[in-house]
């Protein structure tokens, strides 16, 4: 026996030479080298042997040598063997229907949930990949200065399209972009759509798919294209090209044929028309401007350049370019002109002003792929428990294995390959629940259109690749090292120990705890911020106020002369911009100091019929001459953010014109409670281009005067969207995405606490059956329940302890860094929510535990000892 | 097959197949090549040229007992068939035959 320990071949080489060579002259083939290997180490020492050795393994490695090369055996053996691998797995998942079911839905729920994660952040992060060209497509932007400060914009001067495609050989083509929101009427019936202005080289820049007619006819000036779901929309069931729609094309009404239908635009689009009409269009409108005029027009510009060498070439013709734009636009100047990547231009959207993708802010995504990873690590965790627990029934299998020559790492191959039965299931199953239960519930919620569609994603097919072997990989890893660790004389004498590991299965079990107290805390800090911010005060009185747009002059004073007829209304007052819907940002200087301020442009008697607050001086005045041109209102964080005192003899600048502050108003509410409150000025503006018309009706009235004012704004204006109705329903749309935050949360929770709350019940299960001889026992000599279940209750309690404490610190941490990103104004997290989260988990707890102890209180210790 | 021509090392392991008697496997086929010519075989190139002698049907090859410097693992003996035993004749004659024809070497310049 002391020769092996002297020398033995190197070891990697040996398991090369077994892993290639067919088994079939295996052996003749080891001994020979084995052989010479130790006639070379007594005559040439160890390092010449070791080095001769691989040499020799080496030059064996050829074709007649290597496995499967002149038989076909091996290969049916292998099938054979996984045939078995997969019947023996899936009669151990039926065998075991509790703990597997608890595996697989748990697994399938998280799986759903990283679905809708993972379609979310795709269609943020991969928006317009599919199209065909897009490695070859340009984004023209500019940056130009504008107070000061450089910015980059995603829109360029209309002409510069026509310069550049008869002028730029290396440019394939350029396509110009606009979009409008617009009305589309079929017979009687209006609907609002995003109108797309596109030159028609667009069709071939980008592809899409087309459902009827042809692409063609976007030369068409009578001609439209649109999207399937509009045409859904539009007319029905009925055959869509040729139709005849009224669409108002540069304030004309005009009707329009439509000429092609294509399919509806995926989730991961990067335009999102609805009708895309001909650039022509508005070209046409601007050959009646003069030349000035055309240059007004900003579109986005798209360039097709297939060769990527030219693109310097395009970038140096730029210069002509500017020096034209700013010889048209002395007051609109353009420092440079530069080239986006097609494929960059989501990632870049933050920094292009105007451009296009909005990148929709990370802190969804983030939250997203936080409540995924949550749950699939619940789910695995669950998984690896209930695994090893399992196993302690078929350790047996794994000691005869080994016995008769299994190696390790076969039966790591083994558990692995059943595993990935179970996962495959859990993805189907997850699969269904995402597209059946969860996508519909969060597309109402999010207004998306998400969809698991298999057909034209590879990137989702990727994504569930990766998964399976992800899950596969984690959940079952440490159970089949573990398991397969054990030698088969231990296994055999039973004095293994599996499952007794507690401080492990505790340790997992203690983080899923933290875990779930974390959702359980969020959802519960959510519940209360939603419910203060409903009850927070707005800064002003926001009933008995009815707002709506007026979208020109004319009309403004129309639906201001019909409505001073109606009885009900105490006052009215114009503005330009309207809190709590649209609010213009400006510069103040201040003693040489510059500051953003928010300025709302608006009649004198604004403040007054908003009912803002006055805290010291006076709103405006109409009859002062100074109060029109030089005089503002400012909210109190004006004068605390700009160090002034009230009143105060400094004079703001804004726009090179000074002015006076005249009156100090408490803060209120411009825009929703995501938006902290920052310094207001109120100036006044003559009654031209008023945007809002808001009213003061008799208390008691409002619903019934909104109802009115929409009627007569519909009598008045044609051609144009209505916004308007209560003051108070003017965060409406917030408030329903809070609740809608606000139910995801707490279905998170929910899950959450089920996930957990299976993976305990598993292991209580698994636990106590293998102690139900213990129990029998003991029940015989005369324990009573108390005594049986006082050490399980015990040992949880204490894992359930330490988790809250764990999961406790950890919600402070990250619901409050979420709550700060979401809101602006928002409840600390109170000590309710974590006594309740406690409360939550140990009702749960004691509940999945006592269900399980009726069952032990039930046996008979007759049958129990008697089993075998 | 055409022919029964057998390349040069081939015929050098034929021979040694047939001096070791019995005792022929791959490492003393190498070993005994290795004393009698003084020559460096790799082992893989003696297996390949054994394989191939075997398949031509010029040695037989049964399987034979373990020792315990092999692992455990059985040697593969090889022995001359009736057909090697008639090549390595026919070739003997057939070098015979050649070398007689040799002229006689002539240290006489004067041709």
């Amino acid at each position: 026996m002391k020769g092996e320990n002297i020398s033995s071949p190197p070891k990697w080489a040996d398991r090369f030479l077994e892993w290639y060579c067919n088994p079939k002259i295996l052996e003749q083939i080891q001994g020979d080298v084995h052989e010479l290997y130790h006639w070379r180490v007594e005559k040439k020492g160890n390092k010449n042997a070791n080095t001769a050795f691989i040499w020799d393994v080496m030059r064996f490695f050829r074709w007649r040598n290597i496995k499967n090369s002149n038989t076909q055996k091996q290969q049916f053996n292998n099938t054979a063997m996984f045939k078995n691998y997969m019947k023996i797995g899936w009669r151990n998942l039926t065998n075991q229907k509790v703990p597997s079911l608890i595996n697989i839905f748990g697994l399938s729920c998280a799986i759903a949930c990283c679905l809708v994660a993972y379609l979310f952040i795709e269609g943020i992060w991969f928006k317009g990949m599919y199209h065909e060209n897009k490695e070859e497509i340009y984004m023209v932007t500019h940056t130009g200065g504008g107070n000061d400060a450089i910015q980059r914009y995603g829109y360029t001067s209309s002409p510069m399209a026509n310069i550049i495609e008869s002028e730029f050989p290396a440019v394939k083509s350029a396509v110009r972009v606009e979009r409008i929101t617009g009305i589309v009427k079929y017979k009687n019936e209006t609907f609002s759509e995003r109108i797309y202005y596109v030159d028609t080289d667009f069709k071939d820049m980008f592809t899409y798919p087309i459902v009827y007619g042809s692409l063609e006819t976007l030369k068409d000036l009578d001609k439209v294209v649109i999207t399937e779901n509009v045409s859904q929309k539009l007319f029905g069931t009925t055959h869509p090209i040729g139709q005849e729609v009224t669409m108002s094309i540069n304030g004309e009404q005009k009707i329009m044929t439509i000429g092609c239908v294509v399919e509806t635009l995926p989730s991961t689009a990067m335009f999102r028309f609805g009708v895309l009409l001909n650039y022509q269009h508005l070209a046409l409108a601007a050959a009646k401007y003069s030349l000035n005029d055309k240059w007004k027009e900003q579109p986005w510009l798209f360039l097709q350049v297939q060769d990527k060498e030219q693109l310097s070439n395009v970038i140096a013709g730029f210069d002509r370019l500017i020096s034209l734009q700013n010889e048209a636009r002395p007051d609109r100047k353009y420092l440079e002109l530069q080239l986006e990547p097609f494929t960059t231009i989501v990632q870049n959207s933050s920094e292009i002003e105007g451009g296009l993708g909005t990148f929709g802010g990370l802190a969804p995504q983030i939250l997203l792929s936080m409540i995924a990873i949550f749950m699939l690590t619940l789910a695995i965790f669950n998984y690896v428990n209930i695994a090893i627990l399992m196993a302690k029934k078929r350790i047996k299998e794994i000691g005869v294995r080994k016995a008769i020559g299994g190696r390790r790492g076969q039966l790591i191959f083994q558990f692995l390959s059943e595993n990935l039965i179970t996962c495959f299931l859990a993805i189907v199953l997850g699969g269904i629940i995402a597209s059946t239960l969860f996508l519909p519930w969060f597309n109402e919620l999010a207004r998306k259109n998400l969809a698991i569609d298999l057909l034209n994603n590879t990137n989702l097919w990727m994504f569930f690749g990766t998964l399976l072997i992800f899950i596969t990989v984690a959940s079952g890893a440490y159970p089949a090292f573990y398991i397969s660790s054990f030698k088969p004389s231990v296994i055999f004498r039973g004095t293994e120990g599996l499952g007794n590991k507690s401080r492990f299965t505790g340790g997992l079990l203690v983080f899923q705890f933290a875990l779930a107290m974390i959702t359980i805390v969020a959802g519960l800090s959510i519940i209360q911020t939603n419910t203060d911010n409903f009850k927070r005060d707005w800064g002003y009185n926001k009933e008995s106020k009815i707002f709506v747009n007026t979208p020109s002059k004319e009309s403004y004073f129309r639906i201001k002369d019909v409505l001073s007829q109606q009885s009900n209304i105490i006052e009215m007052t114009g503005s330009r911009h309207h809190v709590g819907q649209n609010i213009a940002d400006d510069i103040a200087t201040v003693a040489g100091e510059d500051y953003d301020v928010i300025t709302i442009y608006a009649e004198a008697n604004y403040g007054e019929v908003m009912d803002l607050r006055l805290m010291k001086g006076r709103l405006f005045n109409t009859d002062l001459a100074g109060d029109n041109i030089a005089s503002i209102v400012v909210n109190q964080t004006f004068i605390d953010q700009l160090d002034l005192s009230f009143p105060t003899e400094e004079l703001i600048t804004m726009d090179s014109i000074k002015y006076n502050i005249i009156g100090l108003v408490e803060d209120f509410h411009y825009s929703n409670f995501a938006f902290s409150i920052n310094p207001v000025a109120i100036l006044t503006m003559p009654d031209s281009n008023y945007n809002y018309l808001t009213v003061k009706v008799e208390p008691g009235s409002t619903a019934e005067m909104a109802e009115v004012v929409k009627e007569i704004w519909h009598e008045e204006i044609e051609g144009e969207l209505y916004y308007g109705g209560a003051q108070s329903d003017v965060f409406e749309m917030y408030f329903s995405d809070m609740i809608g935050l606000r139910n995801v949360l707490l279905f998170t929770a929910i899950l959450a606490v089920i996930l957990s709350a299976m993976g305990l019940f598993g292991l209580v299960s698994l636990n106590l059956s293998s102690k139900m001889k213990d129990f029998g026992i003991q029940k015989i000599l005369g324990a009573n329940m108390v005594q049986l279940s006082k050490n399980v209750y015990k040992r949880f309690l204490i894992l359930l302890v330490i988790g809250c404490l764990i999961g406790g610190g950890g919600a402070l941490f990250v619901i409050s860094a979420l709550l700060d990103s979401i809101y602006a104004f928002h409840s600390s997290i109170g000590a309710l929510s974590l006594i309740m989260g406690v409360f939550i988990l140990l009702v749960v707890m004691i509940i999945t535990i006592t269900s399980q102890f009726v069952k032990v209180k039930k046996a008979n210790p007759v049958d129990t000892l008697r089993m075998e | 097959m055409k022919g029964n021509h057998i390349g040069e090392l081939e015929e050098l392991v034929l021979l040694t197949v047939g001096i070791l008697h019995n005792e022929a496997y791959g490492v003393s086929v190498l070993q005994e090549i290795k004393e009698q010519t003084g020559r460096d075989v790799n082992i893989s190139a003696v297996h390949a040229v054994m394989n191939r002698l075997e398949e031509k049907g010029l040695l037989d090859s049964n399987i034979g007992g373990a020792t315990n410097i092999r692992g455990g693992r059985r040697k593969k003996y090889y022995a001359l068939s009736s057909g090697g035993r008639s090549i390595v004749e026919e070739l003997k004659t057939q070098r015979d035959k050649l070398y007689n024809q040799l002229p006689p070497l002539s240290y006489n310049f004067s041709i």
